[in-house]
């Protein structure tokens, strides 16, 4: 694992606990709030992504939190949601943005973050989603293969590739600002 | 494959980016969410007996409306044409190549308009409610199990080199032609998906058919489609459902270039424009529907990828 993840964060509890739906709801929705927002590229329906991920989970409550990881599922429509949300979403952005500009909580990137997501979002949904559950949620590769029906050495693969290529444009970029 | 050749400071500005978002995510408004979540369920729950009561009352006023029609109907019958007349009339109007509706507004009253509107539908006594069109229509729940989009297809299921998976895919293909919705059901396992939200494939599945869908049409031709092995589910159709994403080769995977475009082509999706078209961001894989067998040949989904 990446000496860049956070050592504090904790391997995600993707094993089912006994939870109502509520405390499931407190503990998770941020994540999954952070999780859309890193995979679509978009803060302002982020919240929008993970309230209809967490519908669908309040709809299939009493079968998903039988599973042995409900997080895993949340994760895995959180995500598809994200990924399948640039096309709905582009219809209707331009309607939708003052509103959801009023509405949006989550507040938007820093200067510096910016650079950072940009060029994330020119990674391939793939690797915008393994880069996601990596940084993110520290989560090991068998996790994300896991989650996103992939072998683990596909993850890595995806993994790899995705840092490459950040870390080249981030330098491409710091040479450029120190020229 | 270290992950020591990268520069640790943009290591750290990457991490740095995913850490500050997880700060800012964790002070959004969970309570406001987590009420407008709990009520959409409350308000879908409470919108059921409010479109029971709704529809009964459609009916009971659509029973109303057709006995007032029908009353006026009969009460005018005597001093209106009679059916067969009427046919003949309408016959002679075709033929003679006029405007229906010009020749009957030139003719008469009202009620005469109405049932020359409706006397190419009559039957031989009259009746407007033996109507064949509106006996057909896909909203008689009868007729809706009778009759899908997969009517008329063939079974291709594309075998997989399983024998019991290849005949579990044959008898679904098998039962979607023959509009066949308990076989269906038979064939699927305990905890079937069938799409994210959906815990009855078989409710959903109609009301998509009912409302002008081809889902089962979908899935005959999906299973027409090569299929690939995945470590956690088994087998499934199509195969480039995770293993293509725009950029790649169009034959890198089991097929040739032709065969790849054709297969795509036949779920409605062009390779190569698409992945031109507006922004390659958007669409970069295979979402649509895909079919999952166990090795044991357990049918266990069809969904699609949102």
């Amino acid at each position: 694992m990446s000496s860049g993840v956070s050592a504090s964060k904790t391997r995600l509890k993707l094993v089912r606990e006994v939870k109502t739906f509520e405390a499931y709801f407190v503990e998770e929705y941020p994540k999954m709030v952070a999780l859309a927002a890193a995979v679509s590229g978009d803060r302002i329906h982020a919240e929008d992504i993970a309230q209809e991920a967490m519908s669908k989970l309040n709809y299939q409550w009493d079968k998903v939190s039988e599973f042995d990881k409900p997080g895993a599922w949340l994760r895995r429509v959180t995500i598809n949601l994200a990924i399948s949300s640039k096309r709905k979403f582009l219809s209707e952005a331009k309607a939708f943005m003052k509103i959801q500009n009023d509405q949006c909580q989550l507040v938007q990137p820093s200067s510096d973050d910016e650079y950072v997501w940009k060029h994330v979002k020119k990674l391939s949904k793939m690797q915008r989603s393994v880069v996601a559950l990596h940084y993110l949620e520290g989560l090991s590769l068998k996790d994300v293969a896991e989650i996103l029906d992939i072998k683990a050495s596909t993850a890595r693969v995806h993994l790899h590739r995705a840092k490459e290529s950040l870390h080249s444009q981030l330098i491409n970029n710091l040479e450029v600002e120190n020229v | 494959m270290s992950d020591n050749n990268f520069d640790s400071n943009t290591e750290d500005k990457i991490s740095q980016a995913y850490e500050n978002l997880q700060r800012d995510s964790e002070k959004v408004n969970t309570m406001e969410a987590l009420r407008k979540v709990t009520d959409k369920k409350v308000n879908s729950k409470n919108l059921i007996p409010a479109l029971i009561f709704c529809s009964v009352l459609a009916i009971l006023a659509l029973g109303g409306l057709a006995f007032i029609l029908n009353s006026g109907a009969n009460d005018s019958s005597e001093s209106n044409i009679a059916t067969d007349d009427m046919d003949k009339v309408n016959n002679d109007l075709l033929v003679d190549g006029d405007s229906m509706d010009d020749d009957l507004s030139d003719n008469g009253t009202a009620m005469d308009d109405e049932k020359a509107d409706t006397s190419d539908r009559l039957d031989g006594e009259g009746n407007a409610m033996d109507d064949p069109d509106e006996g057909n229509s896909m909203d008689d729940p009868a007729l809706q199990e009778l009759t899908c989009s997969a009517v008329g297809m063939t079974n291709q299921s594309a075998a997989s080199g399983s024998s019991v998976v290849d005949a579990k895919l044959s008898a679904v293909v098998d039962a979607a032609i023959a509009c066949d919705w308990d076989g269906l059901e038979s064939l699927m396992d305990n905890d079937f998906t069938a799409s994210f939200g959906g815990d009855d494939a078989i409710k959903l599945w109609k009301e998509n058919e009912a409302n002008g869908g081809q889902i089962l049409r979908e899935l005959v031709l999906v299973a027409s489609i090569k299929s690939s092995i995945s470590d956690n589910y088994g087998y499934i159709w199509p195969w480039f459902f995770n293993s293509w994403e725009c950029g790649d080769a169009l034959d890198s995977g089991p097929t040739s270039a032709n065969q790849f475009v054709n297969d795509m082509a036949k779920l409605g999706i062009d390779p190569i424009s698409d992945c031109k078209g507006i922004d390659s961001d958007i669409y970069q894989g295979y979402l649509g529907y895909r079919i999952g067998i166990t090795d044991a040949g357990e049918w266990t989904f069809f969904v699609a990828g949102d």
